[in-house]
């Protein structure tokens, strides 16, 4: 497998704007510009960036509350992902989803989900539609460590399984379920161990490393785009940030070391992925730094445009659902 | 500390990368290799061994085991934190090298075996198979392998009647000592480290082999298919794959992958010569595994030494203790 320059560059890219995007959300975020929960995706680009850059624009995605990544990666529009944050009109599901609800079918994003797990069945539905429908497209779910001890993620794992649907399963295993650790809750070492059982391969992938990722998913897209099946891939990350923003008057005990936090952070995705590209000459420092600030510049512009963009007006509150709960009178 | 101890590295990440993807790598949960290690265990206490070192791993799995036996057997934790990545590994070989334990016996692939290798010094290894595509450590039944350790161990047997002397070949770059590897090292075109493992011909351009086997699977059958080099024969095998093809063979790369290779020169690797890639772009492959980036301002050159570490033979040892009997 060989990689062209154009996805490497875009793979940095695309981490520099999600790293750019959380920062600029939690700054934005403490100073009251908006409310609500939002959980930084820093620390776990590679996962979500290397996984995106294997799939089409036709294949789709369904992700957790860590949901900015996700989209971002997949190439959602900044603005619109933003003025959603913000709860404003022109936001991905017009300022009525907010951060757990960025979705854009035009380039395969169902949609996130603070439901823990419940993308997991959503996407195993997307896969069934492909193969009901005779297409080529396949479906990526990711999930947590917390979200692989849900029924609904074990329920689809094994349906996928039993008709052989073109799903990808990936486990972000950032290693804590909010404050708990993965190694106390989930029985066996690697949640990838668990493909065994239901039939599928299996793949531990060092998750801070995006061409790790987006090796191992190109192996896995051509097996479910070949008819082959779906496939368990583990990345192996870890989130720099607490669980979410907006839950500060939650307690917690310590749950993790500052030592841990600072180990994880030397493994930092965006540094590995630069360290690669100066040293292969696919690219200069200078033109890895002009990236960072061109994503830095591109955040600012979603924010002006965020905040420029006017609120839904009361009486849209039920428009585009599935179903109006309230007849109109 | 006695000599009548031995030292166990068990690896918990062994035998779960790409190639379960890409091809059929077999799995084996680290559920099995505890059990293995209670195996394992329990034949080596049958030999009066008195004392087992562990290597604590992140997954705890020498820990079912060692709660089997603890009334029976001293059982001592290294004083390291949970080891999670290869350093940790070597560092547990050479701490259990400055016990003087008598052999060390450990679950993992080629890999595995490598990272212990840079460490154990003299100290023979017992390589028990957990991995993917294993040529250095042998699919054996823990129970035998426990018992083989503790005939070691006690002085049953000496090294001289149970193990055999391997080879490695040493890596440097820029005239600077940087890796080993146990079986063979591969020069790849492929530009990135990346899901590590090695499994796709196209991207190889040449490879060295300290052995060449009839039942090796990997890059290793390759060189099995052109010449028998055992694990203590005085060479090696280098084979060049670019360039206009002079033979073709038919090898498992991976489990399950057999693929038509063209060759187009091979020769023995003598030890003492330092060979030089002319490669500048690229990967290293060790035992199997991409490891070192091909830069451009760094000259790599490897060489075979006959010095590798001593590998307990199970099957040898068991016969010995026959014809000791008999």
């Amino acid at each position: 497998m060989s990689i062209n320059k154009e996805t490497l560059i875009m793979i940095l890219t695309r981490m520099w704007i999600i790293r750019n995007f959380e920062l600029k959300v939690m700054e934005v975020h403490s100073a009251g510009e908006f409310s609500g929960a939002a959980h930084p995706y820093i620390g776990e680009e590679a996962v979500a960036v290397g996984a995106c850059a294997a799939l089409r624009d036709t294949d789709y995605i369904a992700g957790n509350h860590r949901s900015h990544g996700h989209p971002l990666a997949k190439g959602g529009s900044v603005k619109k992902a933003m003025a959603e944050l913000y709860g404003r009109v022109d936001g991905y599901c017009k300022g009525k989803g907010g951060s757990m609800h960025l979705a854009d079918f035009s380039i395969g994003i169902l949609g996130e989900s603070g439901i823990v797990a419940s993308s997991v069945p959503v996407a195993t539905g997307a896969a069934l539609s492909a193969k009901v429908q005779g297409k080529d497209f396949v479906s990526m779910v990711f999930f947590g460590d917390g979200a692989s001890n849900q029924g609904a993620c074990h329920e689809s794992m094994n349906m996928a399984s039993v008709w052989n649907l073109p799903v990808i399963f990936l486990c972000e295993n950032n290693q804590f379920a909010v404050t708990t650790s993965y190694e106390e809750t989930v029985a066996v070492d690697h949640i990838s161990d668990r493909a065994s059982a239901y039939n599928m391969p299996g793949v531990l992938v060092d998750g801070q490393d995006a061409i790790a990722m987006y090796e191992a998913t190109v192996a896995a897209v051509e097996r479910a785009r070949s008819g082959q099946g779906p496939t368990l891939i583990e990345g192996l990350t870890y989130r720099y940030e607490e669980h979410s923003l907006g839950l500060g008057r939650v307690r917690r005990g310590e749950y993790r070391t500052t030592d841990q936090i600072d180990q994880w952070r030397k493994r930092d995705p965006i540094n590995i992925h630069e360290e690669y590209l100066i040293n292969n000459n696919i690219a200069s420092r200078e033109e890895c730094d002009s990236i960072a600030s061109d994503s830095e510049k591109l955040v600012d512009e979603a924010v002006d445009f965020a905040r420029n963009s006017p609120f839904p007006e009361p009486d849209e509150l039920f428009e585009d659902m599935w179903a109006n709960p309230i007849p109109r009178p | 500390m006695s000599k009548s101890s031995i030292g166990i590295i068990a690896n918990p990440a062994a035998g779960k990368d790409i190639r379960r993807l890409v091809s059929h790598g077999r799995v084996i949960s680290n559920q099995e290799k505890a059990n293995i290690l209670r195996r394992v265990f329990a034949g080596i206490i049958s030999t009066k061994t008195e004392k087992l070192v562990l290597m604590p791993d992140a997954s705890g799995l020498t820990l079912p085991g060692v709660n089997d036996i603890k009334k029976k057997i001293k059982t001592v934790f290294l004083d390291i934190p949970p080891v999670s990545h290869q350093s940790g590994t070597t560092n547990a070989a050479k701490m259990m090298k400055d016990l003087n334990v008598g052999c060390i016996v450990t679950l993992g692939g080629d890999g595995t075996n490598r990272v212990v290798a840079k460490g154990c010094g003299s100290v023979p290894i017992l390589p028990i198979s957990t991995g993917t595509n294993n040529v250095f450590p042998k699919m054996t039944e823990g129970t035998l392998a426990g018992i083989a350790a503790g005939k070691l161990a006690t002085g049953q047997v000496s090294v001289n009647d149970s193990c055999k002397k391997s080879k490695k070949i040493n890596i440097f770059i820029n005239d600077e000592f940087v890796d080993i590897a146990l079986v063979d090292v591969a020069i790849t075109n492929q530009m990135f480290l990346g899901a590590r493992a090695i499994w796709d011909p196209t991207v190889i351009d040449s490879i060295f082999l300290t052995r060449a086997e009839p039942l090796s699977i990997g890059l290793a059958s390759i060189g099995a298919k052109l010449k028998n080099v055992a694990i203590d024969d005085p060479q090696g095998l280098f084979v060049n794959f670019r360039g206009k093809p002079s033979i073709s063979v038919k090898a498992p790369l991976a489990p399950g992958k057999v693929h038509k290779i063209n060759i187009s020169s091979w020769g023995d690797m003598v030890p003492g010569k330092y060979y030089s890639i002319n490669s500048n772009q690229g990967t290293i492959g060790l035992d199997g595994e991409r490891e070192i980036e091909l830069l451009p301002k760094n000259e790599i050159k490897i060489f075979l030494d006959l010095d590798g570490p001593y590998v307990v033979d199970v099957e040898s040892v068991h016969k010995f203790i026959v014809e000791k009997r008999e």
